[in-house]
């Protein structure tokens, strides 16, 4: 094999992938900076954060409310505090062959318990190999009934339970046997250690302990590793200067006709992050809402100049996807601005339900590995043009590679009568018109074949605007 | 300010060294991670992941060694951990690892003459792609972020032998599909 080819052609292909412009500073300092408020748990005192919030709800004539107590710790995310808020007494740290593992903090809330645990000093070779365990045979695969899009090169998610490496299944104890299990969060890892944010369902308030379990240390080859971890918690009421910032709801009458709603307001000691909905107004009901790509925002102050703003992802996308609207959340930087702010949303992705088209192609009766099909389909989907399909057999199926129209983000292929075994596509960004799949069959199907195309998602553009001030009331559009 | 400035300048808590650090490094690390992940946001968001580690981490870090393997080793630790957590990677089986490789194998040798195509890339980029995210790490860093051997078993934590074995894992089978080939 030729290095120095081979290394030319992926250069070739992350520069083609990856813009020389990249610029992560911004997201990297906010990120220390929410770490570093977390940890230290220090700032007002809550009875300076009530006064503040009574404060601005007079001042804007009763527009806003708290809604249920709601508050917003930074690393820790929204938590209901219509009950005492609770918090690990103390850090516990289990250290075994080798592996620690700390619990670091958590908190108690009424609709939720967030406990985040870091492990380290996981060897490189404990971590599971392709191959290893006990392997078995991939399930069919399902398409997540909400696609997820990201920006850049969205993929379409595939569930699948093979799996040859340890699940840690971490899940509470409590006094009585109960058990409280995950119900949302994520977690980053390093070359030897990872770091879980995960949140639970609620603890009751008037239980005080329990036991945290690990079945394994995750990802890791079964057996490798300690196993079985059960770590003993204890939980205390939460001090009366932990930082809490108040989530204050701003309140609507009647039905917005806006795309752009302010929901949630909350005032940080350096800024004011901003949640709000987007719904679309006069499209037919299977036009789904489903997110907006960063770059597509633009927030200004009174003047018209850019403020410095970041996407704040902290809790506030989890949860079900309401139909027909989606949540979006912006950390404006500062409090000296010239007021109002105005957000502009240029354009947004939308799902098209119950959208879908078919075409036809004949791989013949003993299609070869390679053989590849180029196909003017000649269809539209919603209206949106597809150009061109190029259809290869691969060892396992066929492999599809549209040319689209470039606002099509993403759509799925299927072929009908013949339920894929496993696959996988994405596109090459927004605006690329490329949309590439692969499908996989215990058998893959050959003769005349339907190709059916849905859950489409395109871009449609606006732009839709609101603005906002700290003293506005009622919020304009 | 030097790499080595920027490191000590870190390790007092002051970000400017980070900032040094990023400015020189994430471009080649987001490309590292997104040929790994082949998804530009997940692979800025493994990169700033890593930056923020390493801003905690680097006390431990010798700072008259090259910052960008110990750096890139977490990229690519974390690119994989990430798609291995993800659910996005296809399962393949042995079977098809066979075919996958055979097919990168052939495509790596045909392109002598035409390695510019982007079509030849495009071929390349799916086939990596289908491999599983380990074997497309291994292919990473021997190939794009070119680290030898010794680069990659150092400051593992774990023993050399294993690190080869998991770093040349799929170079190794390349080659033998390579040999059986011309053999046949």
């Amino acid at each position: 094999m030729n290095e120095k080819r081979m290394k030319d052609a992926l250069e070739a292909i992350a520069r083609r992938g990856v813009p020389e412009d990249v610029n992560l500073m911004p997201n990297i300092a906010a990120g220390l900076e929410r770490r570093t408020l977390m940890t230290t748990l220090r700032t007002r005192p809550v009875l300076m954060l009530v006064l503040v919030l009574l404060t601005l709800a007079l001042l804007s004539g009763a527009a806003y409310a708290i809604g249920r107590m709601s508050g917003y710790i930074p690393g820790i995310g929204m938590v209901d505090q219509s009950v005492q808020l609770r918090v690990l007494a103390e850090p516990v740290t289990v250290t075994r062959e080798g592996i620690t593992l700390t619990v670091e903090q958590a908190v108690l809330s009424a609709d939720k318990t967030v406990l985040i645990y870091k492990v380290e000093g996981i060897p490189v070779d404990a971590y599971a190999s392709e191959g290893e365990g006990e392997g078995g045979e991939p399930n069919s695969v399902s398409v997540s009934s909400s696609t997820v899009i990201q920006e850049g090169t969205p993929d379409v998610e595939y569930s699948s339970s093979v799996s040859t490496q340890c699940v840690a299944d971490e899940h509470l104890i409590l006094p009585d046997g109960s058990i409280v299990r995950v119900s949302g969060g994520g977690m980053y890892g390093w070359l030897t250690g990872f770091e879980s944010h995960y949140e639970y369902d609620p603890i009751p308030s008037e239980v005080n302990q329990a036991v945290f379990v690990v079945a394994c240390i995750d990802g890791t080859t079964p057996g490798k590793l300690p196993e079985n971890w059960e770590i003993p918690l204890r939980f205390v009421p939460a001090p009366p200067d932990m930082t809490i910032f108040p989530v204050i709801e701003a309140t609507t009458t009647g039905e917005s006709q806006s795309a752009l709603t302010i929901e949630k307001v909350i005032e940080t000691n350096d800024g004011y992050i901003l949640m709000g909905k987007f719904r679309l107004i006069g499209y037919p009901s299977n036009v789904d809402p489903n997110d907006v790509q960063t770059n597509w925002v633009k927030i200004t102050d009174g003047e018209g100049r850019i403020v410095d703003v970041l996407p704040f992802t902290e809790g506030v996308q989890s949860g079900i996807k309401t139909p027909g609207e989606f949540t979006w959340a912006y950390e404006i930087k500062g409090k000296q601005h010239t007021w109002p702010l105005t957000i502009t949303m240029d354009a947004v992705y939308v799902n098209l339900l119950d959208t879908t088209a078919e075409f036809e192609f004949d791989a013949g009766n003993n299609p070869q590995v390679g053989q590849t099909w180029t196909l003017d389909p000649n269809v539209e989907i919603a209206g949106y043009e597809i150009r061109e399909v190029s259809i290869k057999r691969t060892g396992r199926g066929y492999e599809f590679q549209f040319k689209v129209d470039p606002n099509i983000l993403l759509f799925m292929p299927e072929i009908k009568g013949f339920p894929s075994s496993s696959g996988t596509g994405g596109n090459d960004g927004f605006g690329a018109g490329r949309i590439y799949y692969q499908l996989e069959y215990r058998n893959p199907p050959s003769g005349k074949l339907t190709v059916r195309l849905s859950d489409v998602s395109v871009v449609i553009y606006g732009p839709w605007e609101i603005q906002w001030s700290p003293e506005d009331t009622p919020l304009k559009p | 300010m030097d790499e080595r400035q920027a490191i000590q300048r870190l390790k007092n808590g002051d970000i400017s060294g980070l900032e040094f650090l990023v400015v020189r490094y994430q471009v080649k690390a987001v490309r590292t991670a997104w040929l790994i992940t082949r998804d530009l946001g997940l692979a800025e968001d493994v990169v700033q992941d890593c930056f923020i580690h390493a801003f905690r981490a680097v006390r431990g870090f010798d700072e008259t060694r090259p910052f960008e393997p110990w750096f890139m080793r977490s990229v690519v630790n974390a690119s994989v951990k990430m798609m291995q957590r993800s659910a996005k990677q296809v399962e393949v089986e042995d079977e098809a690892d066979e075919v996958i490789l055979a097919e990168l194998a052939r495509r790596v040798e045909s392109v002598e003459a035409q390695m510019e195509s982007i079509e030849v890339q495009n071929q390349i980029w799916d086939a990596l792609w289908r491999l599983s995210p380990r074997q497309r790490a291994v292919v990473v860093q021997k190939y794009f972020l070119e680290m030898s051997e010794k680069e990659m078993a150092e400051e593992s934590g774990a023993a050399v032998g294993t690190i080869k074995w998991l770093l040349n894992a799929a170079r190794e089978r390349l080659r033998r599909l390579l040999a059986e080939r011309s053999e046949g």
